[in-house]
C-alpha cells in the first residue's frame, strides 16, 4: 500500500495519464458492447441540450442577419408566387381526377403493398464538431419517437431523397448517419432499368456515392442522368425513395459488375430540416385486411 | 485545481459544441478550425501536464457523445494532446504571435496523427484522416491561425491564470 502510495506521488502524472488511456481504450474496444448504448445515450441527452441552445442562438442570429437582405427580394417573389398559385389552382382540380382515377385502378389491380408511413419532421442542429466523422444532428429524440436505424429523407427542389438513418439517439437530440458516410451501405436498384445493386458513401467532403454490383451485362441500359432509388431489400429503408443520379460508369475487366458513381440528390450543404420515416405499420396491416375483405 | 480543470472542460466544450453549429456557416470546403484544441492547449500549457490530460480527456469524451465517432476516439486524442503540450509549461513562453501559431499547428498534427493511429489500431471509418489529405491541412493552417488570437484573448480575459511565483523585491 506505502509502495502504491510512493508510485502515485512520485508518478501522478505518468500513473493517471496511463489510466486516463486504458479508459478511453476500453471504450474503444466496447464501443459496441450494451454499456456503450446507456452511456452513450445519456451523453447525448447531457450535450444535445446544450447543442439545441446553441443552434437555437446561431439560428437566431444568421436568420436576423438573413431576414434583412430577403426583404428586398420579398416583394418580387410574391408576384411570382401569385402566378405560380393560379397555375397551380388550375392544376389542382385535374389533380383530384387524377387522384380518384389512381385509387380505383389501384383497388383494380389489388395493390396491397402501398407504403403507409408517418414521418417526424426534425431540424438539422449540428453537424460533427471534428473533420473526421460525417455526423449530422437533429432535433428529435426519444421522446419524439426516434428509433436506431430509422430512415431519415429530406424534400428539396420538390422532391425528396434519402439522407440517411438514425445512428444514436438522445432524449431530446439524435444523430444520423449520412449516406455520403464510408460506413453507410443501401441497398438500392436503378428507377428505370431495375438492375440491383449497393449504394456506398464517398466519406466526408466528397459528395459522391457509389453504386457496387450492378450485373456487367447492365451497361447497355444505364445512361449518365439515370436516376437509382432504394430497393426495399434491406429492413431499414423503404423502396423507391430516390438516393441520386448516375455520373459515370465504370468496370475493371477482371470484375463482372459494374461501378456507378453517383451524386447525391440531397445537397447535404444546405440540408435544414430533414423528415424521419416511421413505419406505421397499424395503418398497413389495416388498410391491407380492408382491401384483403374486399377482394 | 479541480475548478480549473472544470472550467477548462466546460469551455472547450462549448468551444467544441459552438464548432457543430456556428462554424459551419463560416469555414471554407466544410472544415473547420478545431476552437476546443485551442482552449486545451492554452489551458494545459499554463497549468501543466496533470491538469491539462484530465481536461483533454473529459473535453474529448463530450465530443464523442455528439459525433458518429466511437466512444473514447476524441477521449484519447485530447488526453494526449492535454499532456504533450502540458509539459510545454514553465518550459516555453507561448506568448506573441509565432509560438502560439506553431504550438496550434503541431497540437492539430498530433490530433491528425493519433487518429490515424487510433483509426488504424481499431478499424474506425474516419473521413479525413491523412496528412495528404487537403482537409486535414486546411485544419491544421486553420486552427494555427486562430491560434494567436484566441491566446491573446484568453490571456486578456485572465482565464486559467496561474499563481506566479514571488520574485525578489
Amino acid at each position: 500500500m506505502r509502495r502504491f502510495r510512493e508510485l502515485i506521488h512520485n508518478h501522478g502524472t505518468g500513473v493517471s495519464l496511463t489510466t486516463l488511456l486504458l479508459s478511453a481504450t476500453l471504450m474503444l474496444v466496447f464501443q459496441s458492447g450494451p454499456t456503450r448504448g446507456g452511456f452513450g445515450e445519456l451523453g447525448l441527452s447531457i450535450v444535445g441540450v446544450a447543442q439545441q441552445s446553441t443552434a437555437w442562438v446561431v439560428g437566431g442570429i444568421s436568420s436576423t442577419i438573413g431576414s434583412v437582405s430577403e426583404l428586398g427580394n420579398l416583394r418580387s417573389d410574391y408576384e411570382v408566387l401569385l402566378e405560380q398559385l393560379l397555375e397551380y389552382e388550375a392544376a389542382q382540380q385535374d389533380l383530384a381526377e387524377l387522384r380518384q382515377e389512381l385509387q380505383s385502378l389501384r383497388e383494380l389491380l389489388g395493390f396491397s403493398e402501398q407504403l403507409e408511413t408517418r414521418n417526424i419532421p426534425a431540424r438539422v442542429i449540428g453537424k460533427d464538431p471534428g473533420n473526421f466523422f460525417s455526423t449530422i444532428s437533429i432535433n428529435k429524440g426519444r421522446r419524439d419517437g426516434m428509433q436506431v436505424d430509422l430512415p431519415v429523407i429530406a424534400v428539396q427542389d420538390n422532391g425528396e431523397g434519402l439522407v440517411g438513418r438514425i445512428a444514436r439517439v438522445g432524449a431530446t437530440s439524435s444523430i444520423v448517419r449520412p449516406i455520403f458516410d464510408s460506413a453507410s451501405f443501401v441497398a438500392a436498384r436503378l428507377q428505370s432499368s431495375r438492375h440491383e445493386g449497393l449504394v456506398s458513401g464517398g466519406g466526408i467532403g466528397n459528395n459522391v456515392l457509389l453504386m457496387r454490383y450492378v450485373p456487367e451485362g447492365a451497361r447497355g441500359e444505364i445512361s449518365y442522368g439515370d436516376v437509382v432509388v432504394t430497393s426495399g431489400m434491406s429492413e431499414i429503408f423503404p423502396s423507391g425513395i430516390r438516393i441520386g443520379r448516375v455520373r459515370s460508369i465504370s468496370s475493371q475487366p477482371y470484375e463482372t459488375s459494374l461501378e456507378l458513381e453517383l451524386g447525391a440528390v440531397v445537397d447535404f450543404s444546405r440540408l435544414e430540416y430533414v423528415l424521419v420515416i416511421v413505419p406505421g405499420s397499424d395503418d398497413s396491416s389495416e388498410m391491407n385486411s380492408r382491401i384483403g375483405n374486399s377482394q | 485545481m479541480l475548478g480549473k480543470i472544470v472550467r477548462a472542460v466546460l469551455l472547450a466544450s462549448l468551444m467544441g459544441v459552438l464548432q457543430t453549429n456556428a462554424l459551419r456557416f463560416v469555414s471554407p470546403a466544410a472544415v473547420i478550425p478545431d476552437l476546443a484544441l485551442i482552449v486545451l492547449v492554452y489551458f494545459a500549457h499554463r497549468n501543466g501536464s496533470f491538469p491539462g490530460q484530465f481536461a483533454g480527456f473529459f473535453t474529448g469524451l463530450i465530443l464523442d457523445f455528439v459525433s458518429l465517432a466511437p466512444l473514447g476516439f476524441f477521449a484519447f486524442i485530447y488526453t494526449v494532446v492535454g499532456f504533450v503540450f502540458g509539459a510545454t509549461k514553465d518550459r516555453i513562453v507561448l506568448d506573441g504571435v509565432v509560438l502560439p501559431f506553431v504550438a496550434l499547428f503541431l497540437a492539430t498534427l498530433v490530433k491528425i496523427l493519433t487518429a490515424g493511429a487510433i483509426s488504424g489500431v481499431f478499424s474506425i471509418d474516419t473521413a479525413s484522416i491523412g496528412l495528404l489529405g487537403a482537409r486535414a491541412w486546411i485544419e491544421i493552417g486553420l486552427t494555427a491561425l486562430l491560434g494567436p488570437l484566441a491566446f491573446a484573448l484568453m490571456s486578456a480575459m485572465g482565464l486559467f491564470r496561474t499563481q506566479q511565483r514571488g520574485g525578489f523585491r
